[in-house]
């Protein structure tokens, strides 16, 4: 993924009150794929995987899902590389996210 | 519409429930399976929008659940999931899935894919309600037929009445609730007996309403306008009427208009106990099968038309003796023609061997044999064609 200072994503307006929800949510979720790459948890890592590319497109962020979708694979290939560098990216886009509600 | 989502994403939930409201829609949570479950026991949720993958009870597993249990309403079931493999769609319509959605959803085609869904429970609770008034109908119209045929059944004589020294007996099995069959025997006078049996063309309701009108013209009434009695010089001013003359009348009263094909055969007889004669008119029905007593049985009768078809049809008389031990057998063609399994028909053959092997016997025991025959024959309770037959003796 090309490095920018921030990730500039636009959500409906209507989702405004519950985008926080669903951010909370995922960072957790980087806290426990940290946690399963420490215990080689590849299965707690497949769901979050799944989970992610299940519901952040719904919201607008296709690049969330786009991780999930990468992490679902690289935990059923056990590919710690490939875990730890999207789990990585995941907590990068979250903490330079920038969201316009319009 | 109510709702129920069920996914253990809360962000998820949010989601959704933000979505349906918006369209309008009442919405339940749930986290899992098993809380999807309690919900549904309890309120009369019908739409469900459910995750995949979840802790407890997952979607496909709700899916079963809910299927298994043979409810009345119908459950519409959207399986909303990451999984996006065509074997995981399959699985998931397999467990009962009516429809299959892939996360990350675009909403549009959610909100498209649920009015689908609930187009399809208005027409299930559309069916739903027609068939209840269906049934309602349906029941009322059966008490109404199930009155029709008691009041046929009353019409019917009693079975092992002697008349001026002739004993009647019979069989009869309506093929359905009401029959076109009908047979009747009584006296005229003193000396004069007359029976007969009839078997309106078609079944069901407008064969019985024929049937029905035709035994309550053959009547025994001495009134005007019955056919059995013409006009004459006697004391009653009326005599009575020979076979032939009756089938005429019928014939003439009953005739079909071009549009209206409803016709009968008959055969109709006269017997005179002092003479120990049987007049009778052979109507298009199967022949009369007259026993002789110790003597072989033989068929008498050419055929004839059925009453109600032709209106130059002339009707001729046959003529026999019955003395003591003799007797004769009238029948309808849903016996002769009864099939098996097989589709062989029971056979005017049949029928006549049967009836020379019970001849020795009493005429009760006769009718128990030929019934019990064709029941065995048929081999299932219900007959393609009403079932009749007369037997007479002379004792």
């Amino acid at each position: 993924m090309k490095r920018v200072e921030h990730f500039v994503v636009t959500v409906d307006a209507d989702l405004e009150d519950i985008v926080p929800i669903f951010l909370e949510s995922r960072r957790k979720d980087v806290v426990e794929l940290r946690r399963g790459l420490a215990n080689g948890d590849y299965e707690a890592i497949r769901i979050i995987g799944h989970t992610l590319k299940g519901s952040g497109g719904g919201y607008g962020f296709q690049t969330i899902s786009e991780i999930g979708r990468c992490l679902e694979r690289a935990a059923k290939e056990e590919d710690r590389e490939a875990i730890r560098q999207k789990s990585d990216e995941l907590a990068e886009y979250l903490e330079r996210l920038e969201i316009f509600y319009q | 519409m109510l709702i129920l989502v069920v996914d253990d994403d809360r962000s998820i939930r949010a989601l959704l429930e933000r979505f349906l409201t918006g369209w309008g829609h009442k919405v339940l949570l749930a986290a899992d399976g098993e809380e999807a479950w309690k919900i549904l026991q309890s309120t009369d949720v019908r739409f469900v929008l459910s995750d995949w993958t979840m802790p407890h009870l997952n979607g496909v597993e709700l899916c079963r659940r809910i299927r298994a249990q043979n409810q009345l309403k119908y459950i519409y079931i959207i399986l909303l999931t990451a999984h996006d493999t065509k074997r995981e769609l399959v699985i998931g319509m397999e467990a009962g899935a009516d429809d299959f959605m892939v996360k990350p959803f675009d909403r549009n085609e959610l909100k498209v894919r649920i009015r689908a869904g609930e187009r399809i429970l208005k027409l299930e609770k559309d069916l739903a309600n027609r068939n209840r008034k269906l049934n309602r109908a349906y029941k009322s119209m059966r008490k109404d037929l199930e009155a029709a045929a008691r009041m046929q059944v009353e019409l019917l004589p009693k079975a092992g009445e002697c008349l001026c020294g002739f004993l009647f007996d019979w069989i009869f099995i309506p093929c359905s609730v009401v029959a076109g069959d009908t047979f009747n025997y009584f006296s005229l006078d003193d000396r004069h007996v007359a029976f007969h049996v009839i078997d309106v063309a078609g079944h069901g309701i407008p064969a019985a309403m024929l049937s029905f009108t035709l035994s309550k013209t053959l009547a025994p009434a001495a009134v005007p306008g019955n056919p059995l009695r013409s006009a004459s010089g006697d004391s009653n001013g009326y005599c009575i009427a020979r076979p032939a003359e009756v089938a005429a009348e019928l014939n003439r009263h009953f005739l079909s208009g071009q549009d209206a094909m409803q016709y009968f055969t008959m055969i109709y007889g006269v017997i005179d106990h002092e003479r120990s004669e049987v007049s009778f008119v052979q109507a298009g029905h199967p022949p009369l099968v007259y026993m002789p007593h110790e003597k072989p049985a033989r068929i008498i009768g050419k055929g004839g038309f059925p009453i109600g078809m032709l209106s130059t049809a002339k009707y001729e008389e046959n003529r026999l003796r019955l003395f003591q031990g003799d007797r004769m057998i009238l029948y309808s063609d849903g016996i002769t023609e009864c099939r098996n399994g097989a589709g062989e028909q029971f056979s005017e053959r049949r029928l006549l061997e049967f009836l020379e092997r019970y001849s020795r016997h009493s005429l009760r025991e006769m009718m128990t044999a030929i019934e019990n025959s064709l029941r065995t024959w048929r081999g299932e309770v219900n007959f393609e064609d009403d079932i009749t037959l007369l037997a007479v003796e002379a004792v």
